[in-house]
């Protein structure tokens, strides 16, 4: 072999193992962010969001609950407003998650026909529109999570007026023995 | 209650970035249900119950009990995800591996996570459901 050539040949080896790590990495952030599912993978997705949402459904009667009791008497407490304004948002998000729950059930019958008719990988749209809604369902988790979380201040902040009764009924305990 | 969901691995090669991402999300969640429960527990201990069902009292104490062992476990799993983050972010490890990877033990966390949520959730709602009949 020419050595001139053999040196070229060299060189060129030599680059492509330099470049092989930056390809790498262009690689790697590509297929975890446009990956594309298997279709189990798919009906798995729709399984664990109807579960979730049904799951929350659950969690939001007993919190409705929770807010409407007399145990709450919100108006002697001065919490009138902020209950008024979780229980309006415990409302909102009841009627997302119904509405996600007929997405998600749209969804799963069009993987179903899609299935039949072969055309998973090859239908853009139904791809684009499931990545939408799992980032939706995502949103709508953290924003029901936000919202748990003022209402646990607001029923703190009432079991501590309540103890705070208590405790003050207990002062005079000594003086009424006294008479 | 509906049947709960089952974990499902789908096996394929994760990167690097996306491991880190789902351990951000298990930590994540972790640290929401410890303000969950404490909030639970004190709801329970606090809530003045006036309706007189039988061994009422017991059934809250194994509640409490029971999100406290909850409690436990989550910690355990906590430190596994730690050290494992730990691992993850080694870069010893990148270069070991070419390209995208798959780690059976990142598999094992996933499931450990995702069994104990589901369990998580379950206790949750058996509590709001016994609560719930408590509350007139």
């Amino acid at each position: 072999m020419d050595i001139k050539l053999f040196f070229s040949f060299s060189i060129y080896l030599y680059c492509i193992k330099q470049l092989i790590p930056f390809k790498m990495k262009t690689k790697m952030k590509k297929d975890w962010l446009g990956r594309e599912k298997s279709t189990d993978e798919l009906h798995h997705d729709y399984k664990l969001w109807v579960s979730e949402i049904n799951f929350i459904k659950d969690e939001i009667r007993f919190l409705e609950h929770l807010l409407s009791e007399n145990y709450i008497d919100f108006l002697a407490a001065g919490l009138h407003k902020k209950i008024e304004a979780s229980v309006k948002q415990i409302s909102v998000e009841k009627n997302i998650g119904t509405t996600l729950q007929e997405l998600i059930n749209k969804q799963e019958k069009t993987l179903a026909e899609l299935i039949k008719t072969q055309n998973v990988s090859s239908n853009k749209n139904y791809l684009e529109s499931h990545k939408k809604i799992e980032i939706e369902v995502n949103n709508y988790l953290e924003k029901y999570k936000d919202l748990k979380q003022q209402i646990f201040k607001v029923v703190e902040d009432v079991m501590k007026k309540k103890e705070q009764k208590k405790l003050a009924g207990t002062d005079k305990i000594p003086k009424l023995i006294d008479k | 209650m509906e049947a709960s969901p089952v974990y499902k691995s789908f096996s394929r090669d994760k990167t690097i970035e996306e491991l880190l991402y789902n351990t951000s999300l298990w930590k994540s969640e972790f640290d929401f249900i410890q303000i969950e429960s404490a909030f639970i527990k004190r709801l329970i201990k606090a809530y003045p119950f006036s309706a007189t069902i039988p061994n009422m009292y017991e059934r809250l104490q194994l509640f409490i009990l029971e999100l406290d062992n909850f409690e436990k476990e989550k910690n355990t799993i906590a430190e596994k995800i730690k050290i494992y983050d730990h691992k993850i972010e080694n870069p010893e490890i990148h270069s070991l591996e070419s390209g995208d990877f798959y780690l059976p033990e990142d598999e094992k966390l996933a499931e450990e996570v995702f069994m104990y949520l589901i369990h998580y959730k379950n206790l949750k709602i058996q509590i709001f459901e016994y609560m719930h009949g408590l509350i007139k």
